[in-house]
């Protein structure tokens, strides 16, 4: 289980994670949560649950937008896909990351 | 059809709008199922599969929760941006429904645009006049006035006139009112000579700015220091509006002198704008009390108890109750009646009054008015919403058939009802923005024509009227739009889809008929109040006056307020009205002691042999002292006798002119002629009557038997001091430009005069004729009006009846009758409608007619020649109105609607 600290990490990656999902297409809510496992290894441990809240509240901000379909398993199922203003907030979102990441690879490659 | 993609939208948004807790169960539900299916393809057992698939989740319930919150969110903010865009989308299409039928849409905007715009300036007239609190004064409804109640007859009032002493004595003695001030208005002149202007003064005690709590836009205001008799600098301040007309809004005005009647006066400060006291209308300037008086050499102003110039007022301390300040002030107004002059005695009951206008309406003649003009004009709007919604229940029913599809294909009815409403506001939108075109131009008339006396300021449209104009116009909409609306959105399905469905009903044609019904009914009371108050103007007009007031110019100046005496007035006056016989485009000059409908005098009177004179209710007799062409000038006629001639003046023999009135009442059997009166006094010789001229006016239009006579200036009695010029100009000459050359002739005849008042004379009747021009000129514009909005509705009405009949018409001209006859029924259906509306019109007049008899002159309330005269009007109308349907009826095609249907 991922503790508390961890989790407030996330919560910030996790945007970013799932606008880079949808990315390369809609998806829903399960699929997105089977592409991060598998692209990540299952190396992140991610609460499904915090998934679908980090989904709604794009939803809410208007990154993404949602449809219900149906899935390839013949099931209804919502669909998320990005909106203009997410592909704006994942372009943003993934400088930041990345200068972020490559600060804090210098600071400790000085070591 | 291009109603289906909007169908389609509204179905998904309710849709998501109304299952989104059941969406999120769902989701979660997805979820889990597809990661037990995995979890059991790759080994799990399903019981172990769902535990592993609800570890990985996490708390369900706390994320279940979660989501539905943001659900919740969202799903109010979808639904209220689902609201707006249906609403947009409901205004875009109703605009595009009007766009395609242009003549009806400007009809009903325009109906609109009168019906609210009418409404606005009432609203604008009442608000300034009652609604308004006084400006730039800290908590108004604190303020008291404070007077006493008097008894006159069977009327107790209350009067407000206090002196100086007493306000000093109050604010000692009453201390549940703070800061007991005074306040009164004079006319005054500023400056001499030629640039001599009228200015209107607020003269007030030294704590009435600090009693008001106003600020000042420049310097300071007046103070306690100011009003005293040490006070150095006589000290003014400058109303905003003066400030700017006369002084251009220098900001440098401090410390500049103003001449204001005997006083020179230094500017302190500048009142705000808006600013007007706790009158209706700004001082041009504001002065204390005591300076006043000093420089006026009036100090009884400031030192009598009998003066009774100033109305006191004072504030209310916090948590003192109304009930003890009351108590309080009746002492205090007791005590004070001890003094000498002083009004009331040891029974006066004081009297305090808020100073908020709307608290005080009955004793406002204007805002009782306008707060009738206001009822009136409501009534128009009404009838113009009704006729509207008479159009649009009209056009509903056409579209019966599309509106039965829609309803149909699952719209709710709500949302039918909104688009159909839709469709009427914005109608009203549009008729809104005309309307403020109507409250600018009305507005403007009005205060022009009818209050021309009261000071306005600002536009007629400002923010409290647009204000009003918004929600009238978004009330009127949603009224006139509603009802035909929910008639025509109900589900009577089969009936209407099946074609060659008849008229939706009798339900909707008796609605209809009975709007018409009252429209005309409204009409009739309307135009029976036009009617009456034309007539009182005309029989006005017709009035023999005893003056020809629309010829003549009166003249007319405040020389005690510069120290005058009667004697140099008298020469002042022979002088100016030699000067003014020389100027061109003057056909007459005449001095007078006494101004007809404002000021007359009485002396002591007696007829030697006769103990007793008979008494009339007016009073009097009256004397005037005047020149002798005075009855030539303002022409009197002289029924027998001889007017005045130069040779009756000082010293000659005494002689006297009488009125018929009096004539007839102190001689009946016997001659005026030649009888001889004793006048001011028994010492003096007694006057002879050398003739009798028609009766005139002295105060009020209606009357017509005061008694009046006159003497010769020469011979005149000595406290007859004030004299005013009459000025008749001669055929064809421009009144503007002679009554200019009159005042500057009267303001230089001598140095150091004060400002001269030259006006017509029929502006003495102004206030007089008020009721009776506001009477006809409004209740005509409106009547006018709801009788035009009535024709148009009875129009409608008919014009869609022969719509629905022609069928019937078919029929029955196809069985032989007579284009004729068909136009008869027609016409006769429509004429009945206007005749039931018109009959419960001149009922209800005849009801309420006696309640304006008052302000009627010389004509009966209930006047037959009016009534006809409307009723006929009305239906002379109807049958205007009627025509061209009737028209089209008789040429309908029988052939053609037989087989239409």
């Amino acid at each position: 289980m991922p503790d508390a600290a961890d989790l407030s990490l996330l919560q910030g990656t996790l945007d970013v994670l799932v606008l880079k999902t949808l990315a390369w297409g809609p998806r829903h809510g399960y699929g997105v949560a089977r592409w991060i496992a598998e692209t990540t290894g299952d190396e992140l441990r991610i609460e499904e649950g915090a998934l679908y809240t980090a989904l709604h509240r794009m939803e809410r901000r208007g990154w993404v937008e949602s449809e219900w379909g149906l899935s390839d398993t013949g099931r209804r199922a919502r669909f998320y896909q990005l909106t203009s203003a997410g592909r704006q907030q994942l372009k943003e979102q993934t400088q930041r990351w990345t200068r972020y990441a490559s600060a804090v690879a210098r600071v400790l490659q000085t070591a | 059809m291009a109603l289906i993609p909007g169908i389609r939208r509204v179905f998904r948004l309710d849709r998501a709008v109304r299952r989104a807790e059941q969406d999120v169960d769902d989701e979660i539900a997805f979820h889990f199922a597809e990661t037990v299916d995995r979890l059991v393809a790759s080994g799990y057992s399903p019981e172990r599969a769902r535990a592993e698939a609800e570890r990985r989740f996490g708390d369900v319930e706390r994320y279940r929760a979660e989501l539905g919150a943001l659900g919740g969110a969202e799903r109010r903010a979808a639904r209220r941006a689902a609201w707006w865009e249906g609403v947009a989308q409901d205004l875009r299409q109703a605009a595009r429904v009007l766009r395609r039928q242009p003549g009806f849409a400007t009809a009903v905007a325009l109906t609109f645009a009168l019906g609210i715009g009418a409404n606005a300036t009432m609203f604008g007239l009442v608000d300034r006049l009652v609604l308004r609190p006084p400006a730039h004064v800290a908590a108004p409804e604190e303020l008291r006035e404070i007077g006493q109640w008097v008894t006159f007859g069977t009327d107790t009032f209350m009067t407000t006139g206090a002196s100086y002493p007493t306000i000093s004595d109050l604010r000692e003695l009453v201390p549940e009112l703070t800061h007991i001030a005074g306040h009164g208005e004079r006319e005054m002149s500023l400056g001499r000579g030629a640039g001599a202007r009228r200015v209107r003064a607020g003269i007030v005690t030294g704590d009435f700015f600090a009693l008001l709590g106003t600020r000042p836009v420049i310097g300071r205001l007046l103070q306690p220091a100011d009003d005293r008799r040490d006070a150095g600098d006589p000290a003014v301040v400058l109303g905003h509006g003066f400030w700017r007309r006369e002084l251009g809004g220098d900001p440098d005005v401090i410390g500049r002198t103003l001449r204001i009647d005997r006083g020179v006066y230094t500017v302190v400060g500048v009142a705000p704008e808006g600013f007007t006291g706790l009158e209706r209308a700004p001082a041009d300037v504001w002065l204390p009390a005591v300076p006043v008086a000093l420089s006026a050499g009036e100090p009884g102003l400031v030192d009598s108890y009998g003066w009774l110039h100033f109305t006191a007022v004072g504030r209310l301390r916090s948590g003192v109750a109304e009930q003890a300040a009351t108590e309080r002030a009746t002492m205090a107004l007791r005590a004070i009646a001890r003094q000498p002059d002083a009004m009331g005695d040891s029974t006066t009951v004081a009297a305090l009054r808020s100073v908020l206008p709307r608290d005080s309406i009955s004793e406002s003649a204007d805002a009782k008015v306008a707060l009738l003009l206001g009822g009136v004009s409501l009534l128009v709007l009404l009838i113009a919403c009704a006729n509207v919604a008479n159009l649009l229940l009209a056009r509903a029913l056409r579209r019966r058939r599309e509106i039965a599809v829609r309803l149909a294909l699952g719209v709710g009815r709500g949302r039918l009802v909104r688009q159909l409403v839709a469709e009427s506001v914005l109608l009203a939108a549009l008729g809104g923005v005309a309307a403020l075109a109507v409250v600018y131009w009305g507005g403007t008339l009005l205060r022009a024509l009818l209050w021309a006396d009261a000071a306005w300021e600002g536009s007629p449209v400002d923010g409290r009227v647009l204000a009003f104009t918004a929600v009238a116009t978004l009330v009127t909409g949603l009224l006139a739009g509603l009802l035909p609306a929910l008639q025509a959105s109900r589900p009577a399905l089969s009936a209407a889809l099946k074609l060659g469905a008849r008229d939706g009903g009798g339900r909707q044609s008796r609605t209809r008929a009975a709007l018409l019904v009252t429209q005309a009914a409204l009409s009739v009371v309307l135009l029976v109040g036009t009617g009456l108050f034309t007539r009182s103007l005309v029989a006005v007009g017709n009035e023999r006056l005893g003056y020809d007031v629309g010829n003549v110019l009166v003249g007319n100046m405040n020389l005690r307020g510069v120290g005058y005496d009667g004697a140099r007035i008298e020469a002042l006056h022979a002088d100016i009205a030699e000067r003014v016989r020389a100027l061109p485009g003057v056909a007459g000059v005449a001095v007078a002691a006494s101004l007809p409908f404002r000021s007359s005098y009485a002396t002591y009177f007696r007829i030697p042999g006769r103990d007793s004179l008979p008494e009339v209710d007016d009073g009097g007799p009256y004397v005037n002292a005047v020149s002798p062409d005075f009855l030539a000038t303002v022409g009197t006629r002289v029924l027998r006798g001889r007017g005045f001639s130069e040779a009756d003046r000082a010293g000659s023999q005494r002689v006297m002119i009488v009125n018929q009135s009096m004539a007839k009442l102190f001689w009946p059997d016997g001659d005026a002629l030649g009888a001889c009166v004793k006048v001011a006094a028994d010492s003096i010789p007694c006057a002879t009557v050398v003739g009798i001229v028609e009766n005139a006016r002295r105060q009020r239009i209606e009357e017509n038997t005061s008694l009046q006579y006159m003497v010769p200036l020469g011979q005149h009695v000595s406290y007859l001091r004030d004299r005013v010029l009459f000025v008749r100009p001669a055929h064809g000459a421009d009144r503007a430009t002679l009554a200019a050359a009159v005042r500057r002739t009267m303001q230089t005849a001598a140095p150091d005069l004060p400002f001269a008042d030259v006006y017509p004379m029929a502006d003495l009747l102004d206030r007089q004729m008020r009721p009776w021009r506001m009477g006809a000129a409004l209740f005509g514009a409106f009547g006018a009006l709801a009788l035009v909005l009535a024709a148009v509705g009875l129009y409608g009405v008919i014009a869609y009846s022969v719509s629905q009949r022609t069928h019937e018409l078919g029929v029955r001209l196809a069985l032989g009758a007579r284009q004729g006859q068909v136009r008869a029924l027609v016409l006769r259906q429509g004429v009945l409608l206007a005749a039931t509306g018109t009959a419960l019109g001149v009922a209800l007049a005849w009801t309420l007619a006696p309640r304006v008899s008052e302000l009627l002159f010389r004509t009966s309330p209930r006047d037959p020649a009016v009534f006809a005269g409307v009723a006929a009007m009305l239906l002379v109308v109807a049958v205007a109105a009627c025509i061209l349907p009737a028209w089209r009826a008789s040429r309908v095609d029988p052939a053609v609607a037989l087989r239409a249907e």
